[in-house]
């Protein structure tokens, strides 16, 4: 009895601190259409400057909680809204996740320059944990912490004073008035954009209220353990309030609290559950979720919004999808020869997430829905290859057979399709949720088994022995695809054949129902096209391809670990490919190579700089350098809301007068050609190369563009296509 | 004579309104009938429970004797109903010809003993309804008249028993308005087709349709005849104005 009150005492001082987050999530959404991911992002850099002052400046608490809430918290948010969030009109929910996305991943970035992840960040409870009222309940003492009490009251003003803010004033009425139509609002003379931007500064208030709070309960401020449990436990209490109603949504935060509060307690009693329950605080929200997108009804069919939307693909014919692979593998060819061993093995890692990259130009370009853990699909094809497909003897002689990456790619396809079943019956933003609810959950609860999990009845084993795993190279027949330059020209080879095989399926019957259904659910399902096994085809399609990518990726990386499948990395290749375009194969490929190798390319030669010239001093300049780096895709994906469709076709668009004029087509060629002789025969190192492609690559279209004018009168080509090449070429 | 569509005591009400009240009515094989009424008269929420886009809260649909109250909207897709939208439904990634031949594709799926060529139906319904010189066109540039006779052509592409039309001639010049009566009569008398029409051009419904059901606030005012439709003074009063103006 003693621990139930203990129990239900700590499950609602957490429980409302979700509430609290899940309702400025449902806030915002229902104000502004977007669904903001880095809402618990807000939470978590909440918490740090909080500790900032507290700790360090050591500001008084309720100053720094008081400044923190209510005036950084709220204007950081208005900012975001009115630089990014309000350009976001118009285009797709796709475009729209991505987007608050990478504003996440850009606040972790900031998080890790200031609050650097290998130190730990204490912040202890206001008043300190011994400060307390004591009850008597039979024999026991129940403790009840001044800063539950606190916790509580603060959640409970909170809501309150929002329920008052909805109900009796202007601003409130307007608010409720945006939900239901912005237009109307419009023209009875109210601002949709001003209400929108209150309701974001209000949530911005809550998220960082309840991530301080949080992180005190936690006992320390751990960026990535803090946001995946804000998010997992804000998302499902704001889906068990429909994205619609605040009151059900704090039920939903209270209940989760109360869950966790309860199995983990209960569990800590018994031995063998020990070792598990300190992940419930995560598994327990992401398997609510699930229930919750089980028990959801279906949607009704949406009609087909898209067409007016800002986003545009082509579809190249087969004969240009044939000759841009022919020139991707010479490109890669020529690239193999003059690479190191490291350059190359990071090469066929990037080549390989390209491929898990594809699967997104299959699921989110075609058919228009969207999965934010490809890695996560990626992992269990992995797992499952590693598990049930080595042959040969023990290291270093082992090898990957063909018939365990096709066991692996079948089993990432079935559990793809069970994953996602339920949330393919609502609507894209579900997905979205559902299958990032799935990369938490992998990363952070089956992949923590240290042991063999074998699932009963298929034999399947699951998870990491020992902690890490490593994949050894492929045998292809009779060859084993052993070396770094075997397994990046074999990945290139498969990208180029999947590649143009997607191609070959866009134009198919199949391809055309895909692009049917996301143009109009509506109109597809009154010809007669069942909407629900289309998608559900699609998804296993496209998890196939992603157990593909994440077998090679984990062979060309060696040892894997758990970190490798971390929901953020998936986060970060879901947006480099959005970024690249959608949907085009194209886009798969900037994705998977800027996300693989641009960006560590960056950052590990920054990082080697930084190791080497220690003694220099100089490590906090080359330290800004990388956290600079890490940033970079992140403000890239930020930027999206002005070009949707992605970057790869406006620089292929950019390119167009150099391929159409002779002289300077012939003469980048040939300065591209001596560059590389000159790279070949070591006149210079790599790095020159890199750097004089990328200004050829500069030079060229401005070249023929000055060609061009002096002949014709033509504008200029777009300033942000240069942007777009400048973030390539670094 | 058993009607070809026979819908029955269709209510619907979203959030407390009431869309439709107790609405019933048939769709005869082979004729073209009228649904017609004053804007917000529930035409169109009927259409959406016809071909099971919105589900009722009562009432029954049976087509050609098959209850299909319950079924999803592509089962009713694959026993013969078509439709067309009165917003624009159409895949605007793919060219006019491309959003044929996918309804033909779909329509061929699954279990079809009855497959035709739909390559060769696709260029037939395009020069039926005049899109040969817009075939290759990419549909979303297209005027929104053109975009509506695209939404026929598709309809048609699935070769159903019924059809639904929801306003195809607005958007559409007088000429071709005409020119699309013809059309539809053509397509009735010469395929054995059945269609149902809502449409404000009221010339265009007196003259084309064989019988007439007229809603108003969600319930059924009239049923009959052009002619009898004409003479009805509710129908006058709500919606047609008096006969001396109208016609």
């Amino acid at each position: 009895m003693a621990n139930f009150l203990v129990y239900l005492i700590a499950g609602t001082t957490s429980g409302v601190l979700y509430a609290l987050v899940a309702s400025g999530l449902v806030l915002t959404y229902t104000t502004s259409g977007i669904f903001n991911f880095a809402h618990g992002g807000v939470a978590m850099l909440s918490a740090f400057v909080f500790y900032q002052m507290t700790a360090v400046w050591m500001w008084p608490n309720w100053i720094s909680f008081i400044l923190v809430a209510f005036v950084l918290a709220p204007l950081f948010q208005i900012g975001v809204y009115r630089v990014i969030m309000r350009r976001l009109t118009g285009t797709s929910d796709i475009t729209k996740i991505v987007v608050t996305i990478a504003l996440m991943l850009a606040i972790f970035g900031l998080a890790a320059w200031g609050w650097p992840p290998d130190t730990s960040y204490p912040l202890s409870l206001f008043w300190g944990v011994t400060a307390e009222w004591t009850f008597h309940v039979g024999s026991h003492d129940v403790y009840l912490q001044y800063f539950q009490v606190f916790a509580i009251g603060v959640a409970a003003v909170m809501g309150i004073g929002l329920s008052i803010l909805f109900k009796r004033t202007r601003i409130g009425i307007a608010m409720r008035a945006v939900v239901d139509s912005p237009d109307l609002l419009k023209l009875n003379g109210g601002v949709p954009e001003r209400v929108a931007a209150i309701s974001w500064a209000v949530g911005g208030s809550m998220a960082a209220v309840a991530g301080i709070l949080i992180a005190q309960v936690q006992g320390s401020v751990d960026a990535t353990s803090l946001t995946i449990l804000l998010i997992t436990c804000g998302v499902t209490a704001a889906m068990i309030g429909r994205l619609r109603s605040i009151p059900v949504t704090v039920f939903g935060g209270i209940l989760i609290g109360l869950e966790i509060a309860f199995f983990t307690g209960y569990a800590s009693q018994h031995q063998e559950w020990t070792s598990w329950s300190p992940q419930f605080g995560v598994a327990i929200p992401v398997l609510s979720l699930f229930v919750v997108l089980l028990v959801l009804p279906q949607d009704r069919l949406r009609g087909a919004t898209l067409s007016r939307l800002r986003e545009r693909y082509t579809v190249p014919t087969m004969k240009t999808a044939w000759v841009s692979g022919l020139a991707l593998m010479i490109f890669v060819i020529g690239m193999g020869q003059i690479m190191g061993i490291s350059d190359t093995s990071m090469l066929a890692a990037g080549m390989a997430l390209s491929i898990i990259a594809l699967s997104l130009t299959l699921l989110t370009g075609y058919a228009g829905e969207i999965n934010l853990a490809p890695i996560s699909f990626g992992a269990i094809g992995a797992i499952v290859a590693y598990h049930h497909g080595l042959i040969g003897p023990g290291f270093p002689d082992q090898r990957t057979s063909l018939w365990g990456i096709g066991i692996g790619i079948v089993i990432t396809m079935v559990l793809g399709g069970l994953v996602a079943l339920p949330a393919l019956r609502l609507r894209g933003l579900h997905l979205a949720l559902g299958t990032m609810a799935f990369g938490i959950f992998l990363s952070t609860f089956i992949l923590s088994f240290t042991g063999v999990v074998t699932i009963p009845l298929i034999h399947l084993h699951l998870a990491f022995v020992g902690g890490a795993m490593t994949l050894p190279p492929v045998k292809f027949l009779a060859w084993s695809l052993v070396s770094p330059k075997a397994q990046l020209l074999s990945s290139t080879a498969l990208f180029i054949f999947l590649g143009v095989g997607l191609v070959a399926l866009r134009r198919s019957p199949y391809g055309r129902r895909l692009v049917a259904m996301k143009d109009s659910p509506a109109a597809s399902a009154t010809l007669g096209q069942s909407i629900l096994w289309l998608k559900v085809s699609a998804f296993m399609l496209s998890s196939g391809l992603a157990a593909v990518g994440g077998i090679l990726y984990c062979i060309a990386l060696g040892s894997v670990q758990t970190t490798t499948f971390d929901i953020f990395l998936s986060f970060g290749l879901v947006m480099a490919t959005v970024v690249g375009g959608m949907g085009n194969v194209s886009g798969a490929l900037f994705g998977g190579v800027f996300f693989g190798v641009g960006l560590t390319a960056v950052q590990h030669t920054l990082f080697n700089l930084a190791n080497a010239h220690n003694s220099w001093g100089q490590l906090f300049s080359w330290a800004t350098a990388y956290h600079l780096a890490a940033l970079l895709p992140a403000t890239i994906g930020i930027t999206l809301g002005s070009n949707p469709s992605g970057s790869i076709s406006k620089i292929v668009e950019g390119y167009r007068p150099v391929v159409e004029d002779r002289v300077v087509l012939i003469g980048t060629l040939l300065a591209i050609g001596v560059t590389y002789a000159m790279t070949a025969t070591h006149v210079w190192g790599n790095w020159w190369f890199v750097f004089c492609v990328g200004m050829i690559g500069l030079l060229a279209p401005l070249a023929a563009e000055r060609r061009m004018k002096a002949s014709t009168d033509h504008d200029l080509a777009e300033p942000e296509q240069f942007q777009a090449e400048m973030a390539l070429n670094s | 004579m058993t009607n070809l569509l026979e819908v029955a005591n269709v209510s619907v009400s979203f959030k407390g309104t009431k869309a439709l009240v107790d609405v019933s009515f048939g769709c005869a094989a082979g004729e073209i009938t009228g649904l017609i009424g004053p804007n917000g008269a529930g035409k169109t929420t009927m259409f959406n429970v016809i071909s099971g886009l919105l589900k009722p809260t009562a009432g029954s649909v049976v087509l050609n004797g098959v209850d299909l109250s319950k079924a999803k909207p592509a089962r009713r897709a694959r026993h013969g109903i078509s439709r067309t939208f009165q917003r624009l439904e159409l895949f605007t990634s793919l060219t006019v010809r491309e959003n044929l031949v996918v309804a033909g594709e779909i329509r061929n799926s699954i279990g079809r003993k009855d497959r035709f060529n739909v390559k060769s139906e696709a260029d037939e319904v395009l020069h039926l309804l005049d899109l040969t010189d817009v075939a290759e066109i990419d549909v979303a540039s297209l005027p929104t008249g053109r975009a509506r006779v695209v939404e026929v052509a598709r309809a048609l592409m699935t070769r159903p028993k019924l059809v639904l039309l929801d306003e195809p001639a607005s958007g559409q010049s007088e000429e071709e308005t005409e020119h699309f009566g013809v059309l539809l009569r053509r397509l009735v008398n010469d395929r054995g087709l059945s269609v149902c029409l809502v449409e404000h051009d009221v010339p265009l419904v007196m003259n084309l349709c064989d019988h007439i059901h007229v809603l108003n606030f969600g319930s059924m005012l009239a049923s009959g005849t052009p002619m009898e439709i004409r003479q009805n003074a509710a129908v006058a009063d709500a919606y047609l104005g008096s006969p001396e103006e109208t016609i």
